[in-house]
């Protein structure tokens, strides 16, 4: 039985139709010709883009000494200290920990961004962070009780590339005019190529399965110009979560981050000249693939309001909060039932006496 | 002294010269219509109806001290307007026999709708008067459009008493209530846009979003585009025909007759 293979344009991206009498490939959007070889170097190249290859791997062999490792026996979490800082509790899921001799030590990170948020601080933001919201529970500012307070380093991978290529847009531009009779509208195809470059520096990807993806990617940013050299004085008082997810692993969210910003300065390069713009191709390498590891600071905030609990976290650098708030539903469907009401009376007002 | 008055003589003779054409175009009123409220030339309405709709209308002129007329006409030429000579503009002709045949050539608050059913034509027109033109002016598409309702049936009758309660609503509210329909549609509009609201007030209260992009690592000034090109594939065309409006809106403005008396109203509308 044989093997369906199907090939692109690789000028437009369009499905290509073999022409027999020709022995070779034509795209009927473009009217393009292509030899086999053309088309199949062509969609070797497709597959290859965004490949990070041999990326120079920025992560120290050497272990951290003098750390002090604990480990969960609730969620099987672990994470480091330094000798002089006593964890008791699970940072994940508030159980007690235990402190463990035999686990292997942290790998030393290539640079740390120390807390430069103090815990007394916390209070205010969190404050600041629920002023202004109109549907939160009654009292919620003030009766709120911030439970728990821990300040944690979270392990991160830094991606650092350079792309280059090119990127192909179906787009097209609308003419319209009129006569005594008729409405014209003109249409008129093109095939757009852009090509060009971009650099990006330090995209970060939490390397630990326990964190919540979205949680970590709201906290951003960091100013990543503030990295220091790691010193096991930063440890003190906080703890620090190994990683249990390789660069290797974590690869796919920041190529997928990039990718989507490649598109968009691509995109935004051409789109003011046509009426509609859509991506048909791109063809993109990346070159000076780095990665370096790094631990970024997190206080994890657990509140209690009316027997509920609450969690946040913030940016340790920053002072960014991030968080679900409670939403109280009789407040919010007073709100929407004042809005509604209001829109509708000026509605109304605007069909009686101007429409 | 003798050649002063000769001179005098011939000046009033000049003066009198020139006058006397003026006056030959002046309309003659018709006697026995004006002050009518119902003229219906081309017998639409039934003599109890006629009756009912006349006494509703004097209600409402003495109530609201106004001039409410409805006319229907089978031709637009009458020996006393124009010289005689036919009105090719309904709203002309409205006016013109508004202002010399109903208010006796004076400016006189009021409001007439006008019938035209010349076979070869069907119109009809409103036209105001008056502190009438501002009270109705603005009103008018709507007006129109309730009135062609009742015409485009032939319901001649109907659309007599829609004028006569439409004028006495405005005058009465102030305002047409607007449809059931309406008052639905705008609550719906209302309630979408305080649903929407209240989504996007809650929206703020989660900030936890996974990234999609990577935009704030994008090293400053580093995109350089170095080539782009178009290539040209196709165009189409697509024609499509000129709506033409059969009902306008009915918008209008002011206009002068000539009598000299400025009038509102929306035109002519065929049914």
């Amino acid at each position: 039985m044989s093997e369906l293979v199907s090939f692109k344009c690789p000028n437009c991206g369009s499905p290509l139709v073999y022409s027999a009498e020709k022995s070779r490939f034509n795209c009927e959007y473009c009217g393009g010709e292509f030899d086999f070889e053309t088309v199949q170097n062509a969609d070797v190249n497709a597959d290859a883009e965004f490949d990070w290859g041999d990326y120079k791997e920025n992560v120290s062999n050497e272990s951290l000494e003098g750390t002090v490792s604990y480990v969960c026996r609730s969620c099987g979490a672990e994470v480091v200290t330094d000798a002089t800082t006593a964890a008791s509790l699970c940072p994940y899921c508030g159980n007690a920990i235990v402190m463990e001799e035999n686990v292997s030590g942290m790998i030393k990170p290539n640079g740390i961004i120390p807390f430069r948020v103090d815990k007394k601080q916390l209070k205010e933001i969190v404050a600041n962070y629920c002023k202004g919201h109109k549907l939160l529970p009654r009292n919620f500012i003030t009766d709120q009780k911030i439970e728990k307070v821990q300040g944690m380093y979270v392990p991160f991978w830094l991606y650092d590339c350079h792309a280059d290529g090119s990127m192909g847009f179906n787009g097209t531009r609308v003419r319209s005019w009129s006569d005594a009779r008729y409405n014209y509208v003109e249409t008129s195809y093109y095939y757009v190529e852009c090509e060009g470059e971009v650099g990006f520096e330090h995209v970060p990807v939490d390397g630990s399965i326990r964190m919540g993806d979205s949680l970590m990617d709201s906290l951003e940013p960091y100013d990543f110009g503030d990295i220091q050299e790691f010193a096991y004085g930063y440890l003190s008082g906080f703890v620090a979560d190994r990683f249990d997810q390789d660069a290797d692993s974590c690869l796919p969210r920041a190529t997928s981050r990039i990718k989507s910003s490649v598109a968009s300065a691509f995109t935004s390069a051409v789109r003011g000249y046509y009426a509609t713009l859509t991506p048909s191709r791109s063809n993109i390498a990346l070159d000076h693939t780095k990665v370096s590891y790094v631990l970024l600071p997190v206080y994890f905030i657990t509140a209690s309001f009316r027997g509920e609990k609450y969690e946040y976290a913030v940016n340790g650098q920053t002072g960014k909060m991030v968080g679900a708030l409670p939403v109280d539903s009789r407040r919010s469907l007073r709100y929407m039932l004042t809005i509604g009401g209001a829109v509708a009376a000026a509605a109304l007002a605007v069909a009686t006496f101007i429409l | 002294m003798k050649k002063r008055f000769s001179a005098l003589f011939g000046i009033l003779f000049l003066l009198g010269a020139l006058l006397i054409p003026l006056a030959g175009s002046r309309p003659v009123l018709a006697d026995g219509l004006a002050g009518q409220s119902i003229i219906d030339e081309a017998d639409l309405l039934n003599p109890s109806a006629e009756a009912e709709i006349s006494a509703d209308i004097a209600g409402l002129d003495e109530k609201y001290q106004t001039n409410i007329v409805v006319l229907t006409v089978t031709s637009m030429q009458r020996p006393e307007l124009k010289n005689g000579q036919t009105y090719y503009d309904i709203q002309a002709f409205t006016q013109d026999y508004y202002d010399f045949v109903c208010a006796g050539g004076v400016e006189k608050d009021g409001i007439i709708l006008c019938v035209n059913m010349e076979p070869s034509n069907r119109e009809f027109c409103v036209v105001t008067t008056g502190k009438e033109i501002n009270r109705f002016q603005s009103k008018m598409s709507y007006i129109y459009d309730k009135i062609y309702d009742d015409l485009s049936r032939t319901e001649y009758e109907a659309a007599a008493r829609t004028f006569v309660k439409l004028v006495e609503v405005k005058h009465r509210l102030g305002f047409y209530p607007p449809s059931f329909l309406k008052v639905v549609i705008c609550l719906g509009i209302g309630l979408l846009a305080g649903w929407l609201v209240t989504k996007g007030m809650e929206g703020g209260m989660d900030n936890v979003h996974a990234a999609s992009s990577a935009g704030s690592y994008m090293i400053r000034d580093s995109f350089r585009v170095r080539r782009q090109h178009e290539i040209f594939l196709h165009s189409t065309i697509s024609q499509t025909a000129r709506q033409t409006e059969h009902r306008s809106g009915g918008g209008g403005g002011i206009s002068i007759g000539s009598s000299g008396i400025s009038h509102g109203g929306g035109g002519g509308h065929s049914f």
